[in-house]
């Protein structure tokens, strides 16, 4: 007899767990496959199901395996050696945390891997996909984020060195003794879990432990959901639906059905975040850290990829009361060939995503700032724009005409200023003003970066704060508006026409590529909204431009990051504004109407 | 560019198969100007008279200027062959890129500098019109009240600019009783400068060329276009345009030694000047851009991502790292090579924090000014006594390029691959200045191999067509050619 599904986290929830390597879960897991999965949004190749539910827990066992059998050898070496070690205390603590954190993630495991023989017709699966656990573990980089971060001499392409081998090298003399990048704070706060991230106050980037870390999984589950010791039960119960998204926070689960909370969450990492102690630093991109790629919500939340239904293809949502479905799970009805009078939710997202991440951009800089005002020192040089002084010298350069020559500039936020174009039309009066605000405020914070060398910080904090507060302001206001298909397509104009106008100005690669992610998310949506495929025209077109800046963000299969990360650096090296600005054209031409 | 510089020039210096002292490099044609760049924009051209440095111990007079048609008539300095005693004017209207200096001003290329400069604030004051410009530009154009009246003879940088101006000298220097006086008799009674004097002549080239407190060359600039300033002097005496020698004399006080001394006066005299200007800017920190990215090493910056090939752990990663050009080969010129490295390393430890450390800056490039300015008086002293009776002989020389090649190659690869290029570059002139001089002791001349381990070395240096920047430099390939110099350099143990 099956128990009912929605009753799996009942009395029999809290599950036995391995001790030994003899296998996760014992019997309790369940392979049986149920009836074919309704378009799952990610599917995965060849394999039967069962098989794949298989293979990826003796993956994953393994995987804990190996870490408890390494952690013990290190616990061993220490005692050994009598805790010579800087860090001897810190691995003492890494010995005495791995059940915990493995713990942590396998009572995701066990749910999310596959549905169960009833889920669908209990309809669980038309809400969500309960493949979610399987898609990040195959998948998606956030599962490799810690391994990437383990040094080993031999592990790189070719047997060299890996890039956190070389990292560490390059940061240890810099570094008290001992220092390893795998159990430093500095690095653990994006590559691993954070198990104070909803202490109050936070703990100093100073103060945090390995132990503070559950580094046995990446970025893992309860990274983006939220530490789930007091929601992991009842999430699973049916009356989770009713709650609301408040009381959802106050149990610690992130709301991250919500464009703005999940950008924030996203951005933490992706942009940096000083509270939480996240913040990759001009030394460390030095040292050999891959330099960030530009952030937009949509693309980086598709190419995650993503292991949740969208708007379009949730059924219970779209089915649900339209202000629940809105106000517990920020639902924007979507617009079809044959329901017009739905929204673009991707376009909403976008524009969301564009203001809050701009947000998170401008508090790390005003933070910085404001410290670096007090130290005396120079801004980091990781807020400005790494091609601002990173490109080989060349005469005429299609740097010079932009700004003032010399002056290292920040980045250069052009999708944001497309998104406030777009929105200084909105219906919304509450908009009108902070977005004009913001509009002048980017040329305000622009002159103090120009005042001199490195900008000036008591300008660049002072203007950086504006911003950020500006935002904050435009945010929740952004929710309100309507994204239908015209304000969408003024949207898509407009960002069209920084990129593959005749006379657009120099972009560098990056914000190229982050304008073109943000085209191809409004160029899908409006497809799906007015029922149309792509056609060839616009299909060459779009593979053109992908050879100059890739449309994707993740490869297929998941590469480790060192080669990722060099084809990434060749593109940026073999980019050159004009023909890209060419291709963006055809591309764009390729898709208006005849 | 202004004037076709390109850095490229630099890297290209040796071509063993022509006539014999022309080496090296880029035409700094437009080399100077000044200070703090915005003053562009407001600063009216004529502004007071300023004096040459005074350095080296002459008091110079201050005296009116001539004019450099004064000095063109045929009976003096305009007559006879190219190059030839008699024809310095012609030679200098002919050849010298000096004399293009001020027509260079309305080229567009200088206009668009110009634009860009004043982009930030203030309304664009045309170069020709500009003191940061004409002040090394056209020097004779700002001094004196005379100025406005003389504009329409206006030259670039002419006679007197070099050779002090000349009203109580005009009427004296060609008489036997003047010629019979010393050196320093006839620049303080007379004005005449000291040009024999190196050490006085390359700091004078380096007020314009490096920089010094009324002129300078800073990341502004450059940015808006101006080449970067990259001076060593032995490079720059080689420079030939086109087919013609632009030197107007000949260096009678010097005998076959004279590229060697010349490089390591050369060296100390700019690394003092750099030591200088990095004072003056620290000081004027407020009132100029500070930090000023112009004393930072171009490259280290300024290179496509991702191109890390050696990693240097003593410095913080992604810190400025401070002292390349100017700093990178001095050591070989001095007499206490140890403390000298010790202390560019200490004052470029605290260049990685410019802002926290201003004011230690400002002490310790002071001092470091202090020790080069009698490093400087030893060197002249020693060439002024030497050079003639008792020049350096090959086995010297031999051993002063080794020495140069083997500090090149310093520690391992690693360590090698670390080296910017400007460090390499200025290496790679030592050994070139240093052939020059071996070639010109030894008696059995030129070594063809020797020659074409420079030429090779110096191709590699180059920077690729349209680029001025070293792109994709490989440092395996520059170390495989380090070590073929080095084997190649003459062992001064097999010369008798």
């Amino acid at each position: 007899m099956n128990p009912s599904p929605l009753d799996r986290h009942g009395q029999d929830f809290l599950l036995p767990l391995p001790v030994s390597g003899r296998g996760l879960g014992g019997g309790v897991w369940r392979t049986a496959p149920s009836a074919a999965n309704p378009s799952p949004p990610t599917p995965l190749p060849e394999t039967g199901r069962g098989e794949r539910i298989l293979a990826s827990r003796e993956t994953l066992n393994q995987r804990v395996v190996v870490a408890i059998v390494v952690s013990v050898g290190l616990l061993a070496v220490i005692v050994a050696t009598g805790g010579r070690d800087g860090h001897a205390q810190d691995a003492k603590e890494a010995k005495s945390t791995p059940a915990v954190a493995s713990q942590r993630i396998l009572n995701c495991q066990r749910c999310h891997t596959a549905p169960l023989p009833g889920d669908e017709a209990a309809g669980i699966t038309s809400f969500v996909t309960l493949t979610e656990f399987k898609v990040w573990h195959e998948q998606d980089l956030h599962a490799t984020a810690y391994e990437n971060i383990v040094p080993n001499q031999t592990g790189g392409p070719g047997g060299r060195p890996n890039q956190a081998w070389e990292m560490e090298q390059r940061l240890k003399p810099h570094r008290p003794a001992g220092y390893k990048v795998n159990a430093a704070a500095e690095c653990l706060t994006c590559h691993a879990v954070d198990l104070t991230m909803h202490r109050q106050p936070a703990v100093p980037l100073a103060d945090k432990k390995l132990s503070d870390f559950d580094t046995l999984s990446g970025v893992s589950c309860e990274a983006c959901h939220g530490l789930a010791d007091n929601w992991e039960s009842p999430h699973a119960r049916p009356k989770w639906r009713q709650v609301m998204p408040e009381e959802k926070e106050k149990a610690g689960q992130v709301d991250l059905r919500d464009p703005q909370k999940r950008t924030l969450k996203c951005a933490s990492c992706h942009i940096g975040n000083t509270e939480e102690g996240k913040f990759i630093t001009h030394e460390m991109y030095a040292a050999g850290h891959p330099a960030l790629p530009p952030f937009e919500m949509v693309t980086f939340c598709r190419d995650e990829p993503r292991h949740w239904f969208t708007h379009r293809e949730n059924k219970v949502l779209a089915a649900m009361d339209e202000t629940q479905a809105r106000t517990n799970f920020h639902f924007a009805a979507p617009a079809t060939a044959t329901k017009t009078s739905g929204v673009c939710p991707d376009a909403r997202d976008l524009v969301i995503g564009a203001v809050a991440a701009f947000e998170a951009n401008m508090k790390l800089l005003a933070e910085d700032a404001t410290a670096t005002e007090k130290s005396g020192g120079l801004l980091d040089f990781a807020h400005f724009d790494c091609y601002a002084c990173h490109h080989d010298l060349r005469v005429p350069s299609d740097r010079q005409p932009r700004g003032v020559p010399g002056r290292p500039l920040p980045r250069q936020w052009d999708l944001l200023q497309g998104v406030l174009t777009n929105l200084g039309g909105a219906d919304n009066a509450k908009l009108a003003d902070p977005v004009k605000n913001t509009q002048t405020g980017l040329g305000d914070l622009r002159k103090a970066f120009e005042d001199r060398p490195f900008g000036n910080p008591k300008d660049v904090a002072a203007r950086a704060s504006d911003l950020q507060k500006l935002c904050r302001d435009i945010r929740p206001e952004l929710a309100k508006v309507s994204f239908t298909s015209d304000r969408t397509r003024d949207l898509y104009r407009k960002l069209a026409d920084r990129i593959a106008a005749k006379d657009a100005t120099y972009l560098d690669h990056d914000s190229a590529q982050q304008l073109v992610w943000a085209l191809a998310v409004l160029q899908e949506e409006l497809r799906a909204s007015g029922g149309s495929a792509e056609t060839e025209a616009a299909k060459t077109a779009r593979q053109k431009l992908n050879a100059i800046v890739a449309l994707e963000l993740a490869t297929k299969p998941r590469s480790p990051i060192g080669p990722r990360a060099g084809a990434r650096q060749a593109e940026i090296q073999r980019f050159e504004f004009k023909p890209f600005r060419d291709a963006a054209h055809n591309w764009v031409k390729a898709l208006e109407p005849k | 560019m202004p004037g076709g510089y390109t850095q490229q020039q630099i890297s290209r210096p040796f071509e063993p198969g022509l006539a014999s002292k022309r080496l090296p490099l880029a035409v700094l044609l437009t080399a100077c100007a000044i200070a703090v760049a915005h003053s562009l924009c407001a600063e009216p051209r004529n502004s007071p008279p300023e004096k040459h440095s005074e350095t080296l111990s002459y008091k110079l007079p201050s005296a009116a200027y001539c004019g450099s048609l004064s000095c063109a008539s045929a009976s003096c300095h305009a007559a006879g062959d190219h190059g030839r005693p008699g024809s310095e004017y012609s030679t200098w209207v002919n050849g010298d890129p000096h004399f293009r200096s001020y027509s260079v001003l309305f080229e567009k290329a200088s206009r668009d500098i110009v634009e860009k400069l004043c982009r930030r604030d203030g309304k664009p004051v045309p170069a020709h019109e500009s003191a940061i410009c004409l002040r090394c530009h056209a020097p004779s154009a700002i001094v004196n009240d005379a100025a406005s009246a003389r504009s329409s003879s206006i030259t670039g940088v002419s006679c007197e600019d070099c050779h002090g101006p000349a009203e109580k000298y005009l009427t004296e220097h060609y008489r036997d009783r003047f010629k019979s006086l010393s050196r320093r008799d006839k620049a303080e009674a007379y004005g005449l400068f000291p040009t024999k004097d190196l050490a006085f002549r390359v700091t004078m080239c380096a007020s314009c060329h490096v920089g010094d407190a009324e002129r300078e060359v800073n990341h502004d600039l450059i940015a808006a276009g101006h080449p970067r300033l990259a001076f060593e002097y032995t490079g720059y005496h080689h420079w030939k345009s086109e087919s013609l020698e632009w030197r107007h004399w000949e260096e009678s006080a010097y005998g076959p030694d004279f590229e060697a001394r010349a490089w390591e006066i050369g060296q100390v005299a700019c690394a003092r000047s750099a030591a200088e200007l990095l004072r003056v800017r620290a000081q004027k920190a407020g009132k100029a851009p500070w930090p000023e990215l112009a004393e930072y090493s171009c490259f280290a910056c300024h290179k496509d991502l991702p191109s890390v090939k050696g990693f240097d752990t003593s410095r913080t990663p992604g810190s400025l790292p401070w002292a390349n050009w100017y700093f990178a080969t001095t050591d070989l010129a001095m007499d206490d090579p140890d403390a000298y490295r010790t202390a560019v390393a200490r004052l470029g430890k605290h260049m990685e924090q410019p802002s926290r450390s201003r004011d230690t800056v400002v002490r310790e490039a002071g001092e470091l000014v202090a020790r080069l300015d009698a490093q400087l008086r030893r060197l002249q002293d020693a060439a002024d006594r030497d050079s003639l009776s008792r020049p350096y002989t090959d086995r010297q020389i031999a051993r002063k390029m080794g020495a140069s090649v083997r500090h090149a190659l310093a520690n391992d690869a690693a360590r090698f691959a670390d080296q910017d290029w400007d460090g390499l570059t200025q290496h790679y002139l030592a050994s070139a200045a240093y052939y020059y001089a071996w070639s010109e002791v030894d008696r059995t001349g030129r070594d063809p191999q020797l020659a074409d381990s420079l030429t090779s070395l110096g191709r590699a240096l180059a920077f690729p067509r349209t680029y001025n920047s070293p792109r994709n430099t490989d440092p395996a390939e520059l170390l495989r050619l380090f070590q073929r110099l080095r084997s190649d350099t003459p062992d001064p143990r097999g010369i008798k």
